[in-house]
């Protein structure tokens, strides 16, 4: 494998030293001259029809600027699908209709926020209350409410997969089985709540400062809904704190902050608040899954159909996405030679659903994967050599549908089956001790343009200077995952400098090239690794010219950019700094600046993703068998996410989706009542505390994959999904309780307990 | 989250607080460490007036120890319980509760009267209070009165307080050296949790060793307000030693019990975990009256 001398190295990250010191800038840190302050009204009703709004009293309380309604608006509707236009069924304020609690139906913006919140209560809305629904049975059943004209019965898409012929699958099957299982909605959770400014300057152009995943989405998007240009929209990302998807669509508080700051002439601040988050902000989509699977006797996978509801909220949001992942990660693990997956995506009176760190997977893997454990039990076969037995591998194809180019999925059960010393555990622990194992994989990125951009899917600018620095520009986001000293890392082991050589402006959508489809699907590493790879080749072939001129070198030599020098290989004292080769380019072009442009666009690899991760995970518990609470003692895992680039930022991907996955198994939960969510402090609304995280083994499996820049791919999403399956499996091992409707808690314990 | 506009006083004295409190009446509410006033305020569900700082008087932040009892000042925080000497020695149970109550952020705020007076149905401290048998002391301009704490809750957010009094301290009898107390508080996380149910248990043992002389079990988050249970007790009192014993107790503390289910918990599930915690508390308060 090749020896690399900046990537695979603990390199602190850029944005540390500013977090910890405090000093870094986030959204709702910018205060400018004149600033209003925003706050949104929304909904109290579930369903209902708009008959009148009367904004008189609050327009006249003293320090209100603006108070805006649909009706203000130019009513047209967005959504990040807009591919397909008609998936595009918000506006930014309710017209006509609002159909969630939380749903936004006006505006105010005032010269403090006590001002703004005041006006909100002088807002009178007459509504006309409509019948709601709450759960996907209810909106599917005859007659139920509509919650939009557009779609009857209130299936708003649905996306198929299929393969192979499963009824033949089924026939040739010995064993087969058939289950259901129900996850539930939770939260991002993020600890930087949305916040958003905007500025509108004198010729009308729009500077928008926002905590967004997605600054190139946002800016298309505005402009679509406000009737500007695109190019008088900038948008700019300032440090965010976390977004898990959360933030990676255009959102209400953007536009309306847009929106107001053209009326009034002054910047416009919104800042959600938790409770605002918690009550009424994306989550995790809740779903029903109903799998049957077939397995031949010795334990090969061999049919698999899959029908999946996706309880959607009222809006589409990112559920498009998530509906098909879903049905991809139900069959992405195992050769399965006969596959149909129908996924529908469902309107209810809830809150939408969205992009969660996942994104489909967590809530298939953890269907499939606990089917797996059933099925292992059943026919007598370990649960990890059952997996071994059926594990995709470098190679396989699934047609039409996805080329695995790199897998080490059967090393990572391997190993952590070896980590947690599996097969004795298995065997030896005490009643009320358990061990269980889960796997996952995941995309290193999409490759559907579902939000039909004319952009490359990523972009770079790398722009070398006589001094020996170079600039890179990007509009990749890091949103704390660490990708601006991935990418930093990444152009500095191409080109041989040093991580203190290399500036980075990045996510500003006015100064960096287009275009970047922003951070989520785990798709930064690969797709703004590989433009930032090619712009810094571009360069190095540039200089490595140069070189060769100056030194009337035989073309047959290879060239070298190694620890700031450039040189023939071999003969390091033909060659130069990296700054004095610059110029020198610099002369020779009578002072043209030494810039290169990196782009990446996935083509040929099928409709999912150009690289798959894979992982396993195997977690011990305790279970308290009268109080049925779940103590989770260790955490092994192992785990193929290609090249490591830095190991402590793969590190901390991973302990912070042992964390989340956690949560979801065993403490978090969204719960709602008639469409009213009741959970809406961090009291209430269960993360795992530090002191319930359990200690952890993990081991990297390497891979090359050869569609990732240096062979990387990606490590901070698919390892949030084996978690819970791996708990549940543990749970059962220690106390024969079986769970299928997450998150598995102390109630459901007992109660399955007393069953037996 | 709007603060409404109060007024703010800062007396130096109880009496001047108490002065205050009397002048103003209903406008106004004592403000110790303000981790549930301030929040309530900012809900809405309380806006009064005038807020009268109870932080700045010396005499309200001791802990004393006066002829065989411990005096704990309103304003000593849940922090300086947990950590405190005088509590660990004999008052254990106590220090647990304080040592578990919310995150350490708002244990360094929250104040021992607050717990008390907020009288929400699973506050940490009144149940491990309760089983030591303390006494609350309510002082106003008309005087002072010292009231047992289990009479001291009426429901939810509601006591005897009258609106012109103010708790200024809480008194503890010295447990005799052969009693022990438990107090077990059950939630799904290990910090930062509201209890599903707590149970508080005490006992003290005669002089043999083998026989209780006398028993409190005290139930939180089951009821309107932290309950007694007076079947678990009588069952135990006069009662030799033995495992099966405490687990009679916590079937008939079970009994006692009046839960509701709401979205953090069914009651079935809290009446059940009322049998299991008050059986682990009374073995809590075993081993320690038998450790001494």
């Amino acid at each position: 494998m090749k020896r690399f001398n900046i990537v695979g190295k603990d390199i602190p990250r850029a944005d540390g030293r500013a977090k910890v010191t405090g000093t870094a800038i986030y959204t709702d840190d910018i205060k400018l001259p004149g600033m209003l302050y925003g706050r949104i009204l929304r909904s109290p009703l579930a369903h209902a029809r708009i008959l009148h709004i009367d904004t008189k009293k609050a327009k006249a309380l003293p320090g209100v600027k603006c108070v805006i309604t649909g009706e203000d608006t130019p009513k047209i509707k967005y959504g990040n699908w807009r591919l397909f236009p008609n998936t595009q069924d918000e506006y930014p304020l309710a017209v006509d209709k609002v159909r969630f609690i939380g749903d936004e139906v006006a505006a105010v913006a005032a010269v403090d926020r006590d001002t703004a919140e005041e006006a909100l209560d002088l807002i009178r809305i007459e509504y006309e209350e409509l019948p709601a629904v709450f759960d996907t049975d209810a909106a599917l059943k005859k007659g139920a409410p509509l919650i939009h004209e557009a779609s009857p019965g209130n299936i708003s898409l649905d996306r198929k997969i299929s393969y192979g012929d499963i009824k033949k699958g089924f026939a040739e099957s010995d064993y087969i089985r058939e289950d259901v299982f129900t996850v539930h909605a939770v939260s991002h959770a993020y600890l930087e709540p949305c916040s958003t400014v905007a500025q509108c300057d004198l010729d009308g152009r729009i500077t928008l400062w926002t905590s967004t995943q997605v600054p190139y989405i946002v800016q298309c998007l505005l402009a679509s809904t406000l009737g500007m240009r695109e190019n008088d929209i900038r948008v700019i990302k300032p440090y965010v704190g976390g977004g898990f998807g959360g933030k990676m669509e255009m959102r209400p508080w953007e536009f309306c902050a847009a929106f107001m700051a053209k009326k009034t002439g002054r910047p416009v601040k919104f800042t959600l608040t938790r409770e605002e988050e918690l009550a009424t902000g994306r989550r995790r989509h809740p779903m029903k899954i109903y799998s049957k699977v077939g397995f031949k006797k010795d334990g090969t996978l061999v049919a698999k159909d899959l029908k999946i509801h996706l309880d959607g909220g009222a809006y589409n949001s990112m559920g498009p996405t998530a509906t098909f992942l879903s049905g991809n990660f139900g069959a992405m693990l195992y050769r399965i030679p006969n596959y149909r997956y129908l996924g529908q995506h469902i309107y209810t009176n809830k809150p939408p659903a969205g992009a969660m760190r996942g994104f489909g997977a967590p809530q298939s893997l953890f269907a499939a994967e606990t089917q797996m454990n059933m099925a292992a039990e059943e026919l007598g076969i370990d649960p990890i050599d059952l997996r071994i037995k059926n594990a995709m591998v470098t190679g396989d194809k699934i047609p039409d549908v996805a080329t695995i180019s790199s897998c080490g999925f059967i090393e990572s059960l391997k190993e952590v089956a070896k980590m947690s010393n599996w097969k004795r555990k298995r065997r030896t622990l005490r009643t009320g001790r358990g061990i269980g194992v889960g796997c996952y994989s995941f995309i290193s990125g999409g490759v559907f343009n579902w939000f039909n951009t004319q952009y490359p899917f990523s972009a770079a600018e790398v722009r070398a200077f006589a001094d020996g620095t170079v600039h890179l520009l990007t509009m990749a986001s890091d949103i704390g995952q660490g990708s601006d000293t991935t990418l930093k890392q990444i152009l500095a082991e191409e080109l041989g400098l040093k991580m203190e050589d290399i500036r980075i402006t990045a996510a500003d959508t006015a100064m960096t090239p287009q275009a970047d489809l922003g951070s989520w699907g785990s798709r930064v590493t690969l797709m703004a690794g590989n433009a930032t790879l090619e712009a810094a080749k571009k360069i190095k072939e540039v200089l490595f010219g140069a070189i060769s001129a100056r030194y009337n070198l035989n073309v047959i030599y290879d060239m070298e950019c190694k620890d700031g020098r450039i040189y023939a290989k071999g003969r390091p004292d033909r060659g130069m700094s990296f700054g004095e080769a610059v110029a020198l380019v610099q002369k020779a072009n009578r002072g043209k600046p030494l810039v290169a442009r990196g782009h990446y666009t996935p083509r040929g690899k099928g409709l999912v993703t150009p690289a798959f991760s894979f992982g396993a995970q195997v977690a011990e518990v305790e279970v308290d068998r009268e109080t049925g609470l779940v103590e989770v003692k260790k955490m092994w895992t192992a785990h193929d996410c290609g090249t490591v680039i830095n190991p402590t930022g793969v590190e901390g991907q991973l302990e912070g989706s042992i964390h989340m996955g956690l949560g979801y198994a065993l403490s978090e939960e969204l719960v709602t009542k008639e469409g009213k969510t009741l959970n809406t402090t961090f009291l209430d609304y269960k993360i795992p505390s530090a002191l319930d995280m359990p200690p952890g083994e993990s081991i990297c499996i390497e891979t090359y994959e050869p569609e990732g820049p240096m062979g990387a791919k990606e490590a901070g999403e698919g390892l949030v999904s084996p978690t819970a399956p791996a708990i549940a499996e543990a749970v059962c091992h220690a106390t024969g309780y079986r769970c299928k409707d997450l998150p598995i808690t102390p109630e459901k314990i007992l109660k399955g307990l007393r069953k037996k | 989250m709007l603060l409404p506009k109060f007024d703010y006083h800062e007396p130096l004295s109880v009496d001047e607080a108490c002065q205050i409190m009397s002048d103003l009446g209903e406008k106004a509410k004592p403000l110790a460490g303000g981790t549930d006033l301030i929040v309530n305020m900012k809900k809405k569900i309380l806006s009064p007036e005038h807020l009268v700082a109870l932080s700045r008087i010396e005499d309200l932040r001791k802990i004393e120890l006066l002829n065989g009892s411990v005096r704990i000042g309103a304003c000593v925080t849940a922090a300086e319980l947990a950590e405190s000497q005088e509590i660990k020695r004999g008052l254990g149970a106590l220090g647990q509760g304080a040592g578990i109550l919310g995150s350490p952020l708002i244990r360094n705020l929250a104040t021992v009267a607050g717990n008390l007076v907020s009288a929400r149905p699973a506050a940490d401290l009144p149940p491990p209070l309760m089983a030591y048998g303390a006494e609350v002391v309510l002082k106003s301009r008309r005087g002072e009165r010292t009231l047992p704490l289990e009479t001291f809750f009426q429901g939810p957010g509601q006591t005897l307080l009258e609106i012109d009094e103010i708790l200024t301290e809480i008194i503890i009898q010295r447990p005799p050296e052969s009693a022990g107390a438990g107090y077990i508080k059950l939630g799904t996380r290990k910090a930062l949790e509201i209890s599903l149910v707590n149970v508080a248990a005490y006992v003290a043992l005669d002089s043999s060793g083998t026989t209780i002389e006398a028993a409190r079990v005290v139930l939180g988050a089951v009821a309107p307000t932290p309950l007694r249970s007076p079947s678990a007790e009588k069952l135990l009192i006069g009662e030799k030693v033995d495992p099966s014993l405490f687990e009679k107790a916590g079937q008939a503390a079970a009994k006692d019990s009046r839960p509701i289910d709401d979205f953090r918990g069914s009651a079935q599930y809290r009446r059940d975990m009322v049998a299991v915690l008050t059986r682990r508390a009374l073995n809590m308060a075993l081993e320690q009256a038998r450790r001494a």
